[in-house]
């Protein structure tokens, strides 16, 4: 083989290569968004599962009753809780419990023999998921506008570019740093375990539990830095307005130094995992 | 690359490790502290080489290794030691090349999307292996056709009896044409109808393109009826590779007499003539040795009442049933502990 | 009595499956503490803030947080790998074994696999409840003490009963398998004591969805603010809601055995 074909399978193996991806996901989508409709009452129910943001509204709305805390009054926690529900339910991923699923079981050969990297068989149905969760979320959304005018949020044409790219880059976080915990899952068998103490640390250190400028200063400022940040929070803190032009390029470059990191780990994760499945296989 | 055999074997060996617990609630607790690991040879020196277009039938018992083998050849697992060679390419490194080039039928894992009908994950898998759009129409045009498929491409896959599932997960494992098709087996589970149409199916596309089949089956009928050369696997080694009839030949080296007859006995003995397999009142049946067979059949012709003479090769179970028994003979003697695969 | 006899076997059968998954066992001790000491610090940041939650001092609030442990502790070790696994042997047709059993289906489908090291979180909650007490330097009374095992037992028995509706549900509904998902989401904000929350939501949180029952007020009756009344209304509550999920399990039992295929 001549290194360029060489190169070329090594993407693809990877599920990085590009040629004739588009096709293929069309198709991977179509059949995704068939079988969402098929399970458009548990999504639903799903949906409703991500309400600790409301929860966590009802707490802090009542405790600022006399008066604001830190920065943030009655209505900033209104607007600051609303949207970060909005980022929660745009931003969810489950691959770790398929993939699990599929390499304890060995179910995933059945995906290893296809010329395709399963990964996007797994992006395919989370982005299906994505726009039927979009249809509740978007009247939702106006629903909001409408019933609290005193929401308010910093809309400007950077500030709705940047959230839009924060809000793929947050998926992104989550599903391949979900990714990854699951192919420890060819190795070990409390992948879940280690992915469910991830997640706490992101409903703390990413913004549900509070804002994070809520926090003592010392634990913010390594807050700002890690990844679950940029998971939920930051996508809220651009339309909240609050972040200075510097803050906000700052911001962005962690989090694309963080996006970067994951594709990496996962690439040097999946080919050791690929290797130790075919080692015992299923 | 057009000279080689498809598939080529050699010295291959797959070794797992497997922790031994002992029953109850002692063992369980003993095992909670300390484990203890056995080696367990899946497959164990096999070699053989396929040419192309050949249907070669694997036979062994639950665990001999026949899975294990389609699944390093297919690539889902690599060998402990050993070369295994498919098309040129080395399956483990699992090139996109390859595996387009191949396709595994495990008769009890399925592809095809559970709540969908079955041509949603056609055409799935028509993106993935890159089939053009005209080509897949055809294809999918024969393949209806040769499997009768019709109008179960539509219902949702959860509805479709065994039977017509099989019959889909094939179409879907052939869509691409696969030159090598490994099939893990394919009939389990499914009725005598059923069991026929696939065999037959089987057979047209080993006619129609050429392709190189390994196929493992539990049931022996599957194996007469598409093989004419068997790979015999028994706790991991190659106990035969052959021709089926003359393995038959090799281990059974007797052929079936059976008589009807006209009136009773008047006092004869069967067992003069051979070893009495059944005798009942009007028929019976003997096992003869081969070369003795034309000599003793004209012998009863001549000093019994018969009305109706058949002879038959005696059942292939019986002659792999046999191959079992002497292999299992020969570790005995070699004081081999019979350890459980599972 | 043969269902003890039963309960033992069925016990002795949870511990060898468990045993066979030694990390387990280690996990879920692990992730118990974690979520505790997750859930303290959650509580604590509030109190970065302020002195008190609707009304509820620290240690007073940490009381809640173990009751939310403690009953977690219950669900999964009691309740989700029993009648949550209905709802899979629902899917997978399992159920008909169950069914066909001599025993009581409700008994088998309730009280028959224990996930023994869940019980790690009811011994914690416990510990961080009697914690709280100590920082208030506060014994409870024998009243007291009594009323709060009074609201234990109605605690769980609405638990389950809640559990034993949602399941039930799944007869009809085959696609809402995840729907006891919706209890956990609820359950979150059991978390805090419900005083903090005002209007339509404390309304909601004690009578419709009856969280209030489960993690408050069991603390309330500790700390003395439990009067009979509540008191005696928790319980009518609870017997009530296990005779309408007992009869409604029933009800979807004959609707699944006269409509399966």
């Amino acid at each position: 083989m001549t290194s360029d074909e060489r190169r070329r399978t090594k993407d693809e193996r990877a599920g990085l290569a590009f040629f004739g991806l588009p096709g293929k996901y069309a198709a991977l989508l179509r059949r995704a968004m068939g079988l969402m409709l098929e399970y458009r009452a548990s999504i639903v129910i799903w949906m409703l599962t991500g309400v600790m943001p409301l929860v966590m509204l009802a707490v802090w709305y009542a405790l600022a009753e006399s008066g604001p805390i830190g920065s943030y009054s009655q209505n900033d926690f209104v607007s600051y809780y609303l949207l970060l529900t909005l980022v929660r339910q745009l931003t969810n991923v489950w691959v770790i419990w398929e993939l699990d699923y599929e390499i304890r079981h060995g179910d995933l050969s059945i995906k290893l023999l296809h010329p395709i990297n399963p990964i996007h068989e797994y992006i395919a149905s989370h982005l299906a998921d994505k726009v039927f969760r979009l249809w509740i979320l978007i009247p939702l959304a106006f629903l909001a506008w409408w019933l609290f005018p005193t929401l308010h949020y910093d809309f400007t044409p950077l500030t709705v570019t940047l959230w839009l790219v924060a809000m793929v880059v947050a998926w992104l976080l989550r599903f391949l740093s979900q990714y990854c915990f699951g192919i420890l899952a060819f190795w070990i068998s409390q992948a879940l375990t280690l992915n469910e103490m991830w997640f706490a640390a992101m409903l703390m250190l990413g913004g549900v539990v509070a804002p994070l400028d809520l926090f003592p200063a010392p634990v913010a400022a390594v807050a700002n830095y890690l990844p679950f940040r940029f998971m939920l929070s930051f996508p809220v803190e651009i339309l909240l307005g609050r972040l200075s032009t510097a803050d906000l390029m700052l911001g962005s470059l962690t989090m694309l130094g963080w996006l970067v990191f994951l594709v990496m780990l996962y690439r040097w994760l999946w080919s050791k995992g690929i290797r130790q499945f075919s080692a015992f296989g299923a | 690359m057009p000279n080689q055999p498809p598939i080529y074997v050699e010295h291959l060996c797959k070794y797992y490790s497997v922790h031994q617990k002992e029953p109850g609630l002692i063992g369980s607790i003993k095992s909670f502290v300390r484990r203890r690991y056995t080696e367990v040879k899946a497959v164990d020196d096999v070699s053989f080489t396929i040419g192309a277009g050949e249907i070669v039938g694997f036979l062994g018992p639950n665990g001999a290794g026949k899975t294990t083998t389609l699944k390093v050849l297919s690539g889902l697992l690599y060998p402990t030691r050993g070369i295994a060679r498919v098309l040129g390419f080395t399956p483990s490194e699992r090139q996109p090349e390859f595996l387009r080039q191949i396709t595994l039928v495990m008769g009890q894992k399925q592809q095809l999307s559970w709540d969908l009908p079955a041509i949603e994950t056609f055409l799935v898998n028509a993106a993935i292996y890159e089939i053009p759009e005209a080509q897949f129409k055809q294809r999918l045009a024969e393949l209806s056709e040769l499997l009768d498929l019709g109008p179960l491409l539509k219902k949702q896959v959860r509805k479709l009896s065994l039977g017509e599932r099989m019959k889909c997960e094939l179409a879907a494992a052939l869509l691409h044409r696969p030159q090598v098709l490994f099939l893990d087996e394919p009939t389990i589970g499914l009725d005598v109808t059923m069991q026929t149409r696939i065999r037959q199916f089987v057979r047209e596309y080993n006619e129609r393109y050429g392709a190189t089949i390994i196929l493992t089956s539990h049931y022996m009928a599957d194996v007469t009826a598409l093989c004419r050369r068997v790979i015999v696997i028994d706790h991991g080694k190659l106990l035969y590779d052959g021709d089926l009839h003359t393995l038959a030949e090799k281990i059974a080296p007797h052929k079936l007499i059976r008589v009807e007859f006209a009136q009773p006995l008047n006092g004869q003995r069967l067992e003069d003539y051979g070893e009495v397999i059944s005798a009942r009142e009007q028929r019976a049946a003997l096992l003869v040795p081969r070369d003795a067979t034309p000599e003793v059949a004209a012998r009863m012709l001549a000093q019994l009442p018969i009305a109706d003479v058949t002879i038959e090769e005696p059942p292939i179970e019986d002659v792999i049933t046999r191959v079992f028994e002497q292999a299992a003979h020969a570790r005995a003697e070699r004081g081999e502990e019979d350890v459980d695969d599972e | 009595m043969r269902y003890i006899r039963l309960l033992v076997i069925f016990y002795k059968n949870s511990l060898l499956r468990e045993l066979e998954y030694r990390v387990n066992f280690l996990a879920n001790a692990l992730m118990s503490v974690f979520w505790l000491v997750w859930g303290i610090l959650g509580v604590s940041v509030f109190f970065l803030h302020r002195n008190t939650m609707g009304d509820w001092t620290y240690p007073e609030v940490l009381m809640v947080v173990g009751l939310f442990t403690f009953f977690e502790g219950v669900i999964e070790a009691l309740l989700r790998p029993n009648v949550g696994a209905v709802i899979d042997q629902i899917r997978d047709g399992t159920l008909d074994f169950v069914l066909t059993k001599p025993v009581n289906a409700q008994f088998i489908a309730s009280l028959r696999n224990l996930v023994i090291w869940r019980l790690v979180d009811v011994v914690i909650g416990l510990f961080v409840i009697v914690y709280g007490l100590t920082q208030l330097h506060v014994i409870p009374t024998l009243a007291q003490i009594g009323f709060f095992v009074a609201m234990i037992l109605s605690a769980l028995v609405i638990v389950y009963s809640i559990w034993l509706l949602m399941v039930s549900l799944a007869f009809w509904f085959v696609k809402i398998d995840n729907i006891t998902e919706l209890f956990y989401a609820f359950y979150e904000a059991g978390r805090y004591p419900v005083t903090i929350y005002r209007g339509a939501v404390r309304v909601l949180l004690t009578f419709i969805v009856p969280i209030a029952f489960i993690t408050t007020f069991p603390a309330s009756a500790l700390l003395g603010r439990l009067d009979a009344t509540t008191a005696g209304i928790g319980f009518a509550f609870a017997l009530g809601l296990f005779i309408l999920s007992n009869r409604f399990w029933n009800f979807a039992l004959r609707h699944y055995s006269s409509a399966s295929s």
